[in-house]
């Protein structure tokens, strides 16, 4: 099967898009047509279609414009809102994971029939890792704050 | 999450707007304002219909794709070079559609399926009754049915064609070749 390209194929395809084929277009593009095979399969195969595409066009069954646009906010909307849920989701997770470890950490240096000096040793040794603990507790919930207070203020 | 409502009560009280709160009201504005849309889904609607009734042979699937469509083209945003690329943009969603549609149907290749899959049964005798060229269609692969009416029915060049199916240009240009044979040979 060979691709031949005729060089009034341009016209043809402009005569059938234009709804001129074949009455309104000339007699000798017409001749043309009749012998060319490549441009008669254009003719044929564009007519047909241009056809039935004026067909369809007028059986359309077209909704309204504001059904569309009304459903494509509501999924952007949900789209804005999974996006903030997923950073929200991981900072609690992250914060309940802080909240245990400083528990473990308070059971342990609160186990009961140590020596107070040897208390007072491990929570001046722990202090430090409390003070991160506490820190990282009042960041996340600054950063769950903010993006509470967006998701509110978009919703 | 119960704390939320909590915050929300702080929110009440007199927070301010926040950058975060820009950013996402910015998320959540659509590409196109709902006059500009009104007035390119009343041009293009029927078009984007015709092509997946005739593609697919069901009037109640085009209903509902020809929808989808038209949403997706909204929320993944418009592209900003005019209408005629808005346009054949929502031709690409609309074909890609059809594809998913196949796809979840007989979950296979696409081009290896038999014809008469993709032909589907209108109840209502409808569409398929009045349709011109709707034995010739069913004949094709969903490939070439697709390509011969962006071709043909739209007007789309190789070029566009290539871009909206998804294929290269030279690919394109043969199989494009042998289905206006297949159909010339058919409608003769």
């Amino acid at each position: 099967m060979t691709m031949r390209v005729c060089e009034r194929e341009s016209e043809v395809l402009a005569a059938v898009r234009g709804g001129m084929w074949p009455t309104g277009c000339a007699e000798e593009l017409r001749v043309h047509v009749g012998g060319c095979a490549k441009c008669g399969e254009l003719a044929v195969v564009g007519a047909a279609f241009q056809a039935e595409r004026a067909a369809a066009v007028m059986e359309a069954r077209v909704g309204s414009a504001g059904v569309v646009w009304w459903r494509a906010q509501v999924r952007r909307r949900q789209a804005a809102m999974e996006a903030v849920a997923r950073p929200m989701w991981g900072a609690q997770m992250f914060a309940l994971a802080v909240a245990l470890v400083m528990l473990v950490v308070a059971g342990v240096v609160w186990v009961p029939g140590l020596q107070w000096d040897a208390v007072w040793a491990m929570v001046s040794g722990s202090a430090v890792l409390l003070c991160v603990a506490a820190g990282v507790v009042v960041m996340v919930g600054v950063v769950g704050l903010s993006l509470a207070l967006g998701r509110e203020d978009r919703g | 999450m119960t704390w939320l409502n909590a915050i929300s009560g702080i929110r009440a009280a007199g927070a301010g707007d926040t950058q975060a709160a820009k950013a996402l009201r910015a998320a959540c504005e659509l590409p196109m304002d709902s006059e500009a849309f009104a007035g390119f889904y009343e041009r293009s609607a029927r078009g984007v219909w015709a092509y997946l009734a005739r593609v697919s042979g069901d009037a109640a699937l085009a209903d509902d794709l020809m929808q989808e469509a038209f949403v997706r083209f909204l929320v993944a945003g418009a592209p900003e070079e005019g209408e005629v690329a808005c346009r054949r943009y929502l031709f690409r969603i609309a074909t890609n559609l059809l594809r998913d549609h196949w796809r979840g149907t007989k979950a296979s290749s696409m081009e290896g399926m038999a014809e008469e899959l993709f032909v589907a049964v209108d109840v209502s005798g409808g569409v398929e009754a009045r349709m011109v060229l709707g034995p010739a269609l069913a004949r094709l692969k969903p490939r070439e049915r697709e390509i011969l009416w962006l071709a043909h029915a739209e007007g789309y060049s190789h070029k566009e064609i290539a871009e909206i199916v998804g294929v290269g240009s030279p690919s394109l240009r043969l199989m494009l070749f042998r289905a206006r044979r297949k159909m010339a040979e058919m409608l003769r």
